[in-house]
């Protein structure tokens, strides 16, 4: 955590908490959606600056090395982008899943833009509803494919100099598929999750 | 839309959000848990073929069978569970219904491309009862996009190509330039060879002469006393100088010299055969002499690489252009050891039939993939690592054999090898003007 950004070690913990609550929520009803078992992470949570965008990538597993990226913009009290980050063949395993039979390229393209605003739509829509935002979505777009982890992030010149950003890891049991979803949020998005927490805090 | 069709004060609309859900330029429409519809607003009415009074109450996927059923279901269920929003992109799905539209009907799009968005009712209790989806003509994006990547696509291979034609170029050049130079070393060295040719013949001359001069002192060296004070000095410099060796080495030092020129004037005809200034002109040659003075030449490319196994048979001289042919036979065999992984061997068969005449260059080297086969004379093909080869050599050798009215021919089998057969006609008609 980069407490220089503005996030003391309280309010870090409280939003790690908070964030565990919308996940656990978010697991379940994909579970439920996806008709498997689901398993995330522990959120990892950092504000970032925009040149160690690239770092953010660092110690992130998939079965594949190479990657589609998938963004994914939300918007109105809470404003950024999500990221998820799939293997290039890894969308065989949960076709049946999204009711797909064969997939051909096309077909795995839509499949994973689906589970990404799966993902994202019940992770963000959880983190909201926890911190009492409401959350609009732009369509999920192909940002990358077929490309190293390293370059997914190389043609991108973020606006902003810091940014909230969260990571979580999805797996699915019994099938080797992993996911992983990154978000970035930045500006008055900060103060509003701060502010948030603090209420939370001062709550207890 | 013209605004005389949006009628608010009809009698038949009884509120301002039917009549902008109705009137709206996009198709919306809802249906319930069991896929029956509940809403489809006028867009629909008159895109689909279906209209609301038609399908209203009905189930979605009975009055269009043509949708996909499993998925789409699948995809609304799960709004229904998740109370998500959720999209579809023209880009990997171009529509959802099939609308026919006219506007790309010049450039072969005949239906609508479409994004859609999917969106969940709820009830007052926050559970979804309805999942609503809005239907967005993207037609002209859709249509402009792809002529925006075809284009780009267009520009990449382009450049790809101009990249490759520029590697060529300054390849040519170099082999231009590297030609003229030889051309003018060989000329250059020609006049002191011609000169060191002719002393060296001289110098022959003189030390056998010299030699038989000694023979004669020698003669007489017996008439002077073993005491006589010149014999010692003579047998002291005799044996200084090792006499009786320089003369058993002269006459094959000479010898070696001899050969050495010999060698050196036939690098310096090779040279000039092969950068032959009249590149152009035509005549009688026997290819034997064209495919050894090519060897020559790339000798030093190939000899760790290959041993070379001459099969000549007796082939009459063929009318042609033999600095061209030269440039096919250094093709076919640079590549023939660039195909060789450690060592082999490069067997170079003539023979000829009728009014043909044919050189075949085999190589015991990795061989072509069948799919590859096909397209080693295409210009810019090479299966070489970038820098080292551009795709131009065997396109080129083409070229000259179908100008020589000629054929070249290739059969490869993988691990075991590649040959290339050039057959000629002894007399052909060459066109002069007709472009390599």
């Amino acid at each position: 955590m980069n407490n220089t950004a503005g996030y003391t070690e309280e309010q870090n913990d409280a939003l790690k908490e908070l964030l565990n609550i919308a996940m656990g929520q978010a697991a379940d009803s994909l579970a439920r959606a996806l008709g498997a078992y689901v398993q995330i992470s522990v959120p990892r949570i950092d504000v970032i600056e925009a040149q160690q965008l690239s770092e953010t990538l660092k110690g992130i597993n998939l079965y594949d090395d190479k990657v589609i990226g998938i963004r994914q913009a939300f918007f109105s009290d809470l404003n950024g982008e999500a990221i998820a980050i799939f293997g290039s063949h890894d969308c065989d395993q949960v076709a049946d899943l999204m009711g797909y039979d064969e997939l051909d390229d096309i077909e795995g393209q839509e499949l994973l833009l689906d589970i990404a605003n799966v993902l994202i739509g019940a992770c963000m829509t959880g983190f909201g509803r926890q911190i009492d935002a409401n959350i609009g979505f732009s369509p999920p777009k192909i940002m990358a494919e077929n490309v190293v982890l390293d370059k997914l992030f190389a043609d991108e010149n973020p606006l902003w100099d810091n940014s909230l950003m969260m990571e979580i890891h999805f797996g699915l049991a019994d099938r080797s598929f992993m996911c992983e979803l990154v978000f970035f949020m930045s500006g008055d998005s900060i103060e509003k999750v701060r502010n948030t927490i603090d209420q939370f805090l001062d709550s207890l | 839309m013209s605004a005389q069709n949006i009628n608010v004060s009809a009698q038949n609309i009884n509120n301002l959000d039917s009549a902008i859900l109705e009137n709206i330029n996009s198709g919306v429409f809802a249906v319930n848990q069991d896929m029956e519809v509940v809403v489809w607003n006028r867009y629909m009415d008159v895109n689909s073929g279906h209209r609301a009074e038609t399908i209203i109450g009905q189930n979605l996927f009975k009055s269009f069978p043509e949708l996909p059923e499993k998925w789409l279901t699948r995809k609304i269920k799960n709004i229904f569970l998740l109370g998500n929003f959720s999209f579809t992109s023209w880009e990997q799905r171009p529509y959802l219904f099939k609308c026919s539209h006219n506007r790309g009907f010049l450039t072969g799009v005949r239906n609508m491309l479409q994004d859609s968005y999917f969106f969940p009712l709820k009830d007052q209790k926050g559970n979804v009862e309805y999942v609503c989806i809005s239907i967005h003509d993207v037609t002209d994006t859709g249509i402009f996009q792809n002529k925006l990547k075809h284009t780009i696509g267009e520009q990449n291979n382009l450049i790809d190509e101009l990249e490759k034609a520029k590697s060529q170029l300054q390849q040519s050049e170099k082999m231009a330039a590297i030609g003229q130079l030889a051309a003018g070393v060989a000329h250059e060295i020609n006049n002191p060879l011609a000169f060191v040719a002719s002393n060296l013949k001289t110098l022959n001359k003189y030390a056998c002469d010299l030699l038989t001069v000694a023979d004669h002192y020698e003669a007489v060296e017996s008439e002077l006393g073993p005491e006589n004070a010149v014999l010692v000095d003579i047998v002291k410099t005799k044996q200084q100088t090792d006499f009786d060796y320089i003369k058993e080495d002269l006459s094959g030092l000479l010898e070696e010299s001899e050969d050495g020129l010999q060698r050196i004037r036939q690098i310096v005809k090779d040279l000039k055969d092969f950068s032959r200034p009249d590149e152009g002109s035509r005549g009688w040659a026997d290819l034997h002499d064209g495919i050894d003075s090519t060897l020559n030449v790339v000798n030093n490319e190939i000899k760790y690489k290959a041993d070379i196994k001459k099969e000549y048979s007796d082939i009459p001289q063929v009318n042609c252009i033999i600095a061209q042919l030269n440039q096919v036979f250094m093709n076919l065999i640079v590549n023939a050891a660039q195909a060789i992984e450690e060592h082999g061997t490069i067997v170079i068969k003539t023979g000829a039939n009728d009014a043909m005449v044919w050189v075949e260059i085999s190589d015991t080297g990795k061989g072509v993939e069948p799919e590859n086969l096909k397209r080693i004379f295409d210009p810019f093909f090479t299966t070489k690592p970038i820098g080292q080869g551009t795709g131009l050599g065997l396109s080129v050798s083409y070229g000259i054999i179908e100008k020589h009215q000629g054929q070249l021919e290739a059969k490869s089998e993988l691990g075991k090898g590649t040959t290339f057969r050039i057959s000629l006609p002894v007399n052909a008609e060459i066109e002069d003007n007709k472009k390599l």
